[in-house]
C-alpha cells in the first residue's frame, strides 16, 4: 500500500467498504508530476484514469486553429479521465499540472472490472460526470446569453469555490491562474479579461498579481456574476 | 451557539433552519459560492445589518426550544 493510500475524500470511491478500498488501492499506481508537466494528451488513446491526490490539473482542449479552451480544473479527491476510458475517441483534452501534483492511476483494463465488481464506483463516476455535465451546460448558457463581464465574474467565483482560501485580505485563489487562463475559461479575449480585471482592481473588488488573484470584495463580485442589485 | 466568526456555509450546514433567516432578511447567502469564505460578521457589514440582531435571529432559528424557555 506504500504511497497508494486512497484519500477518504475521493469521490469515485465514496461508500466503498474497507475490503473494496483495499482491492482498489492494490491495483493503482502512483505518479508524481511537476508543475507544467502533462498527465494526458488530447486525442491520445484513453488507456488510464486517475484521481488527484495532491496539486491541481488544468484540463483544456486545443482547436485546430490553435485556440485553447479550458474545460475545468481538477483538484484533490477529484477524478480525471474516467469518462474518457469509455469513449472510442481518446482523451478529450490535455491535462497539465498547474502545481506539483500526485495522482493515482488505474489502467482501463483494470478499472472496468473494478466497476463490475463494485458497482458503487460506476455510480459515483456517473454522479461526478452528471455534475460536470451540468456545469458545462451552465457555461454554455452563459456563453450564449451573458455579458462578458458577468462570465468573467462567474469564472473567478468558480475558481474560488474550488480552490479558495480565506486570507486576511479576502479570498485567495490558491493556485497559479493567469489572465490567459481566465480568457480560455470564458471565451473572452485576453484583452477583455485584462481590461475587466484591471477595472475590478481599481474598484477594490479584487487584487491581482502575476498568476495570483485575491477576491477582496466577494459580495461585489457575486453581485456582478448574479446581476444582483441591493 | 452561532457566533460572528462562523462562516455562512458552516452555519447553514450545521443549522439548516437558519436558511430561512437569510432569505427573510433578503440576503443572497443561500447557494452563494462565497458562503464558505464569508463570516456572519462579513454578512452584517456587507448588507449594513446590526450584527447582534442578525446573530439573535440566527440563534433563535437554530435553537428554537432554548429561546422559548
Amino acid at each position: 500500500m506504500d504511497g497508494r493510500q486512497i484519500p477518504p475524500t475521493a469521490q469515485l470511491f465514496l461508500g466503498l467498504d474497507a475490503v473494496a478500498m483495499d482491492v482498489v488501492a492494490q491495483s493503482a499506481s502512483l505518479r508524481r508530476l511537476t508543475r507544467g508537466e502533462e498527465l494526458i494528451d488530447q486525442g491520445e488513446e484513453a488507456r488510464a484514469c486517475f484521481i488527484v491526490l495532491e496539486g491541481r490539473f488544468k484540463v483544456a482542449q486545443l482547436t485546430p486553429e490553435g485556440h485553447q479552451v479550458v474545460l475545468h480544473y481538477v483538484g484533490p479527491g477529484e477524478m480525471l479521465a474516467v469518462a474518457a476510458i469509455f469513449s472510442k475517441t481518446g482523451y478529450p483534452g490535455t491535462a497539465t499540472a498547474v502545481q506539483d501534483s500526485a495522482v493515482l492511476e488505474w489502467d482501463r483494463k483494470v478499472m472496468t472490472p473494478l466497476m463490475e465488481r463494485f458497482p458503487r464506483i460506476a455510480l459515483n463516476a456517473l454522479e461526478t460526470i452528471g455534475s460536470r455535465f451540468q456545469a458545462l451546460q451552465a457555461r454554455y448558457r452563459e456563453l450564449a446569453t451573458e455579458r462578458v463581464e458577468r462570465r468573467i465574474a462567474r469564472a473567478v467565483l468558480r475558481l474560488a469555490r474550488q480552490a479558495g482560501k480565506r486570507v486576511k485580505e479576502g479570498v485567495l485563489i490558491d493556485f497559479p491562474v493567469s489572465r490567459q487562463d481566465i480568457a480560455e475559461m470564458t471565451g473572452a479575449t485576453l484583452h477583455t479579461v485584462s481590461r475587466t480585471l484591471s477595472a475590478w482592481e481599481s474598484e477594490g473588488l479584487i487584487e491581482g498579481g502575476r498568476q495570483r488573484i485575491i477576491i477582496r470584495n466577494p459580495h461585489g463580485l457575486v453581485q456582478i456574476a448574479e446581476e444582483l442589485h441591493d | 451557539m452561532i457566533g460572528c466568526d462562523l462562516t455562512v456555509d458552516e452555519v447553514m450546514r450545521r443549522w439548516p433552519p437558519t436558511m430561512a433567516v437569510f432569505v427573510r432578511h433578503k440576503l443572497n447567502c443561500v447557494g452563494c459560492d462565497m458562503a464558505p469564505f464569508e463570516t456572519i460578521a462579513d454578512v452584517a457589514k456587507t448588507y449594513g445589518l446590526a450584527l447582534d440582531a442578525l446573530l439573535a435571529d440566527l440563534n433563535a432559528a437554530a435553537e428554537p426550544r432554548e429561546t422559548q424557555q
